[in-house]
């Protein structure tokens, strides 16, 4: 039997080239969507979205002199009719000098960029190519800067102090997998820069364009390829194009009575081929797994030619798994054009926990339990003292009778229970599933936190835990308003080497404060991904710059940071967890892979893309060995 | 000397010689380290800093029952009861590996005889503190500090540095250890400035002293047996009982790094078990950093002074008993001057350790934690580093200057020349000024001459002072039972020997206080001399026998090899300020003697005794037959004969070379630079003479003692005659 001869003709192949081929008429398959999905986010990204924060534009957070708390759009329901009182605003002005009741102390972003872009430097040759195959296309400052930078805190600070040096010189949108052929290839001849763009939300300053780069530097957007081309329910998989972003992705599905379950903090913005191209985790990955357990087939468009397995089969052993070279490639080796994925019927309940736990450890020791007995629900988090006390910025506003309740509770949970507010800890759990499953999950739960002296605090607050996590990054916003630099890293460690970590880290950056003369920071953490060897431990740090300029006090963070990721490493943690490397992370890899790690990679980035045309430096700097 | 090769080559066996190169590989990196971290106070230290705890407002029982809200080490501290500790010790991870994994597959011991023996081990160690016991404790403390000493002086600046450097990681103390009360004084000064009270290792022998042990226990002090050689389930337990205390991070933990009471005031070479097993925790990744606290505490007197003497002579220690306290409470009716305490620079030991930590982290913790030839060398200069900053911060009594200066009195000047007062003012005077000049902080509070009235005065049962202002040393062994030759740790020695020799090794107690300051320019100046005699003085060929000096030396002083050409270059500086070398040099390769022979001689006579003993410890080495074997007790009693008979002879004058400490150093030393072989047989340390190496050392050591001994020559007897009696000195 022939089969490898013609592998790479079988027929799905044909059948999606055509679907894609033909732009619009549907070829009568019934799995196919025809229609190009209805993307949330314009094509002009910058006509909804900021142009120098996260979110959409028509959502800020504001409080008001007397504490009311609210976001200015009905998208984040749990946002609404919010009252910071006058303990958590104290708090905030001892620990980070930020007094949420005096609006005038905010410097709000400008709304429009203020900074000159430059002249885009052009290859005719490319720019004729790229016309002739009728592929969109724009030269526009407006969508080039929007694609030259992604959520990094120094990519807002350089946005919003007009400190940007490089930006791609043209964005093009190809629709279909075939257009992203055309382009690599017409790149490849004319020894022009690609650069994918997913949603742009990397925090790793994987976007940045490099200030040297003297060719033409194309951003290809992969906004427009966001069709859910078929759904296959038998199998439990969907093939999509990996523009298609995550809140538009479970609106399709759902159509379909399924979904992907993929949840990462920004499933709103994020792409599916940003996922796979930077190994993404989803809040839910205990139920339906990280991004690399639901990705079953990708196809990767590459410099020199088109990487894909051939098969559908859900395992496969032949040699190392090459998809592994896809996924967290961050973009230096081609685009990722469409990705099949496994999916999930849509859970009958989704219900919420919530537990207060008298001290961290208790918390991690629960969590380890929980790994153990591998009872972790769809999403389980573990939100430390810190994050605890600044997560009550988020309280309802209470009536008379709210607030009586309020402080009965609290009575009840310091004086009778004995938890210290200043050393209490919470767990935020999310199940999904039938009904059934949801109460056993439940029960089982709450059994084991019995041990570790949890106590039940309600499922409002578990809700209320989860939804907030997407309002978070417009958190950070208004703290750079307010004069407060905040960013987070995660790493992940094993359970024994977690709790210590997660202190150490604390104690160090501190000191590292205390050292530079920072006289208002605050660190947290949460512990948000349960695995059998280890945790996922996430961090916010947080400063307020003082007298220092946006730039000194963008250096002092990245110093801080540095520090206090190699006290992580030395902690037992590693480099990333899900953000990845970019170019932000690029001194610890080759103590992380070894150097011979480093220069496989080099081998393979050679073979597959030997000019470099895939240049935005992520991983590793190849241009100090080619 | 001369042509058997540089005596560097001759001083070391080749495997300690690597082990030494590379403690010098690290060094200058390290160094480099240590200014960044361990930066030297802004200004000399000063007296003034100093305050007397005792001297406070409230009286002594509104100062016990004050409310106790202590600054915690680390403020994600659990305070644990005693039974917690116990339960986290056996239900760690490792406990568990080591217990159901190693040792009962090992032994065919079965699971449940080991769990309960563990059981047993940890309620012998474990600590109990309890606030009552400590502030009643406190109590009786205080009363009894203010009878017999006449202030406890804690350095205020250096509590408001620790106070700054704690609250994240887990601390240690590690105060020197000259004396029983250093327990208790550590314990009583965080009390009275609200820091956390520190846990304390303390050896197994105060557990048998009936109501003590429940005492110390109660006051925060855990148990450790002085030996447990290779009973592996004693070894898990201990030091998981250090690492929880030091991964919770609830008490700081005090232990003496010198591992025992330095009888001889000297500090001891730092021991290593007790820092490796405590800095595990660190090397392992279960906590980011501990910091170390180096803590001098320095005695005007010391209360075991006499008894010390008897030991280092080898007449028995007596057994600790609470009778023997009680009998050792007549120590009431005396005065013991003023204690001072210093806390030193807080150590970090992320800055010492912070490149090895990583490799590590692929070891699961429950495994057991072998230390890597890297960390093992960064151990021992850790634990050096602590002894040297306990040392520098000692607050030096003017009566250790005034016993130098007695010694080299009583050794060199013809017997009718009796000291008098004024003499003794002169030379303390111009000692002080080299001491400082040293570094040394000197406890001079008035003018010199009333200090030091003052400080004879503590020490009137060694020093009297006759009318005429004559100066002299008591003989304080005549009150003594007499002494069972039979319980003689070393040779039995004669009694006129032990008249002499008493007094004169108390007094050297407090020779020793100083030797630190002097040691290093002791050595130097002694090679000068000897180089300069040979036709050299070249500065190479004075470091070579400095070199040789140094190794031969470093079981009797801290002095680690990595600091050798610091030591060096900084002690010829202050000779040659001091006038001791000449300064005024046209080739700063070529270094020769100054004007100020005074001093050179004090300074060379400082090393007679060692030099002395260890001579005749080679001479004792030598004798022993090819294929034969010795004891170390044997050698020491033999070298002690042998040093009796000299200083019957009057070939030596020196009493404190009969020092049992001195000779076990000598024997030591010899071992480790290869002269001496030691063997293990049937678990017995034997020791043989390794003949080649063995002649060219002694012949060394001989040419140094030669260039020493001519300096103070004078028989036995005429020395006897120096000590008037106790009765003659109540008249």
């Amino acid at each position: 039997m022939d089969t490898t001869g013609h592998g790479y003709e079988s027929p799905p192949s044909v059948m999606r080239i055509k679907a894609c081929a033909s732009q619009e008429k549907n070829s009568g398959n019934s799995i196919i969507t025809p229609e190009r999905t209805v993307n949330t986010i314009p094509k002009k990204k910058q006509t909804a979205l900021k142009w120098s924060g996260w979110g959409y534009n028509d959502t800020i957070v504001v409080c008001e002199s007397n504490g009311n708390l609210y976001m200015t759009s009905d998208r984040y329901p749990h946002m609404k009719n919010k009252h910071v009182n006058q303990s958590v605003r104290l708090w905030l002005r001892d620990k980070l000098n930020m007094d949420l009741y005096d609006e005038s102390k905010m410097v709000r972003s400008p709304v429009t960029p203020q900074m000159e872009i430059s002249k885009p430097i052009v290859n005719e040759d490319f720019m004729k190519g790229l016309q002739s195959h009728n592929i969109s296309y724009s030269m526009e400052s407006d969508d080039r800067l929007f694609r030259g930078h992604g959520h990094t805190l120094d990519d807002i600070i350089h946005l919003r102090t007009g400190k940007i040096e490089r930006v791609p010189d043209v964005v093009v949108w190809p629709g279909c997998h075939d257009d992203v052929v055309k382009i690599v290839n017409l790149a490849t001849e004319h020894n022009v820069v690609i650069i994918p763009f997913g949603g742009g939300t990397n925090v790793t300053l994987a976007l940045t364009c490099d200030p040297e780069e003297k060719r033409m530097i194309v951003s290809l957007d992969t906004s427009q390829m966001s069709r859910v081309l078929w759904v296959d329910k038998a199998n439990m998989t969907a093939c999509c194009e990996s523009g298609i972003i995550g809140q538009d992705l479970e609106r399709e599905l759902s159509k379909h009575g399924v979904m992907s379950g993929h949840e990462p903090d920004s499933q709103e913005f994020s792409s599916l081929g940003g996922w796979v191209s930077t190994r993404a985790s989803g809040m839910k990955k205990n139920q339906y797994g990280n991004i690399e357990d639901l990705v079953v087939h990708i196809r990767f468009v590459t410099p020199s030619g088109v990487m894909e397995k051939q098969s559908l089969g859900p395992r496969i052993s032949s040699g190392p798994d090459f998809n592994h070279i896809i996924l967290g490639s961050e973009g230096t080796l081609g685009v990722i054009t469409e990705v099949i994925i496994k999916v999930r019927p849509v859970p009958e309940v989704r219900d919420f926990a919530s537990y207060v736990f008298p001290e961290f450890q208790y918390g991690v020791d629960f969590m380890r339990e929980v790994a153990l007995k591998r009872a972790q629900p769809a999403s389980l988090r573990l939100i430390d003292n810190e994050q605890y006390r600044m997560g009550q910025i988020y309280k309802d506003s209470l009536g008379i009778f709210g607030s009586i309740l309020d402080s009965i509770k609290m009575f009840y949970l310091h004086s009778i229970a004995g938890y210290a507010e200043d050393k209490l800890c919470v767990v935020i759990a999310v199940f999904e599933g039938d009904k059934m499953d949801v109460h056993l999950q439940k029960t089982r739960i709450k059994k084991m936190t019995e041990k570790y002296r949890g106590l039940d605090a309600g499922n409002e607050n578990g809700k209320r835990g989860y939804t907030l996590t997407f309002s978070i990054a417009y958190i950070r916003d208004a703290c750079i308003d307010y004069g407060v630099l905040a960013e987070s890293f995660e790493t992940s460690v094993p359970w024994d080497r977690c709790a210590n970590l997660c202190r150490s880290v604390k104690n160090t950056i501190s000191r590292e404060c205390k050292a530079r003369g920072i006289t208002h920071h605050e660190t947290s953490c949460r512990v948000t991904q349960v695995y059998d060897a280890g945790a996922c431990v996430y961090f916010y740090f947080a400063f307020h710059r003082g007298i220092m300029d946006f730039h000194k006090a963008l250096k002092v963070y990245d110093e801080i940071e540095e520090v206090a990721r190699d006290e992580v490493i030395a902690c037992g943690g590693n480099i990333s967890h899900h953000h990845g490397i970019g170019k932000k992370r690029q001194k610890w890899l080759p103590k992380q892979v070894s150097p011979l790690g480093v220069n496989l990679y080099r081998a393979v980035k050679q073979h597959i893309d030997p000019k470099n045309i895939f240049a935005s430096g992520n991983l590793v700097d190849m241009k100090s060995s080619l | 000397m001369g042509s058997n090769g540089s005596p560097s080559q001759i001083a070391e066996g080749t495997e300690q010689a690597e082990d030494r190169q590379k403690a010098a590989n690290a060094a200058p990196q390290l160094q480099e380290v240590l200014r960044h971290t361990c930066p030297s106070p802004a200004g000399p230290r000063v007296l003034s800093t100093f305050r007397n705890i005792l001297d406070r407002d409230s009286c002594d029982l509104v100062w016990v029952t004050k409310e106790w809200r202590p600054q915690q080490v680390t403020l994600h501290a659990r305070t644990r009861t005693t039974a917690k500790i116990r339960q986290d010790v056996i239900s760690s991870p490792k406990m568990q590996h080591t217990i159901e994994q190693q040792l009962s597959s090992q032994n065919e011991v079965p699971k449940e005889a080991l769990w309960r023996e563990l059981n047993d081990i940890l309620i012998e160690m474990g600590h109990t503190q309890t606030m009552p016991v400590v502030r009643w404790f406190g109590y009786v403390l205080s009363k009894i500090m203010r009878k017999i000493y006449s202030g406890v002086f804690v350095n205020e600046e250096s509590i408001a540095r620790l106070r700054a450097s704690i609250g994240n990681n887990p601390v240690i103390f590690m105060p020197s250890h000259r004396s029983y009360a250093d327990f208790l004084l550590m314990s009583y000064v965080c009390f009275h400035y609200n820091i956390m009270l520190p846990v304390i290792a303390a050896g197994m022998d105060f557990v048998s002293m009936w109501g003590v042990g429940r005492l110390l226990r109660d006051s925060g002090a855990f148990f450790i047996r002085r030996s447990f050689g290779n009973d592996k389930l004693y070894w898990a337990a201990f030091s998981e009982y250090v690492q929880t205390l030091i991964t919770a991070g609830e008490n700081p933990i005090e232990f003496f790094v010198e591992g025992t009471r330095s009888r001889t005031a000297k500090s001891l070479c730092p021991k290593l078990g007790l820092l490796s097993v405590a800095l595990e925790p660190y090397l392992t990744g279960q906590v980011s950093d501990i910091v170390v606290v180096p803590i001098n505490i320095s005695y005007d007197r010391t209360l075991e002074e006499t008894l010390y003497s008897y030991e280092l002579l080898g007449v028995p220690k007596p057994k600790e008993s609470t009778s023997g306290l009680f009998k050792a409470l007549n120590v009431l009716d005396e005065q013991y001057g003023r204690i001072h305490i210093d806390f030193t620079e807080p150590i970090s030991v992320n800055k010492f350790f912070g490149d090895l930590r990583s490799p590590k982290l692929m070891r699961p913790l429950h495994l057991p934690h072998q230390i890597t030839p890297d960390e093992s060398t960064r151990i021992i200069w850790l634990a050096n580093y602590v002894v040297r900053q306990q040392q520098k911060n000692a607050v030096i009594s003017l009566f250790s200057l005034a016993a130098v200066v007695i010694t080299h009195h009583v050794l060199t000047k013809p017997r009718n020349q009796l000291l008098n007062m004024h003499q003794l003012t002169r030379q303390v005077a111009s000692l002080k000024s080299a001491a400082e000049s040293f570094g040394a902080l000197i406890d001079c509070r008035d003018n010199l001459e009333v200090s030091l009235q003052d400080a004879l005065h503590i020490h009137k049962s060694l020093i009297v002072t006759s009318k005429d202002g004559q100066v002299q040393v008591k003989n304080v062994a005549a009150a003594q039972a007499p002494v069972d030759p039979a319980k003689m740790k070393g040779h039995s020695l004669q009694d006129k020997t032990l008249q002499v020799g008493v007094p004169m090794v108390m007094l050297q107690h407090y020779v020793n206080q100083t030797l630190h300051l002097f040691i290093c320019p002791a050595i130097v100046s002694l090679s000068v001399q000897q180089s300069i005699n040979q036709g050299s003085g070249m500065k190479a060929n004075v470091f070579a026998k400095y070199q040789f000096l140094r190794t031969l030396l470093s079981h009797e002083f801290i002095l680690h090899k990595a600091w050798e050409t610091m030591d060096f270059e900084q002690s010829i500086q202050q000779l040659q300020k001091l006038g001791v070398l000449d300064e005024s040099l046209h080739d700063s390769m070529k270094l020769s003697l100054g004007s100020n022979s005074h001093l050179q001689q004090i300074l060379c006579q400082l090393l007679l005794p060692f030099l002395a003993g260890y001579s005749s410890a080679c001479s004792t080495m030598s004798e022993v037959p090819a294929g034969k074997t010795v004891s170390l007790n044997e050698a020491l009693k033999s070298t002690q004969a042998r040093l009796e008979k000299l200083l019957l002879s009057a070939q030596l004058n020196h009493h404190y070379s009969l020092s049992l400490d001195l000779l076990t150093a000598a024997v030591n030393s010899l071992t480790s630079m290869g002269a001496v072989i030691k063997n293990k047989e049937n678990g017995k340390v034997l020791y043989s003479p390794n003949s080649n190496r063995l002649r060219q050392v002694t012949q060394i050591v001989g040419d140094f003692l030669q260039l020493v001994a001519p300096i103070c020559r004078k028989s036995q007897d005429e020395q006897a005659r120096l000590l008037i009696t106790r009765a003659k000195a109540r008249l």
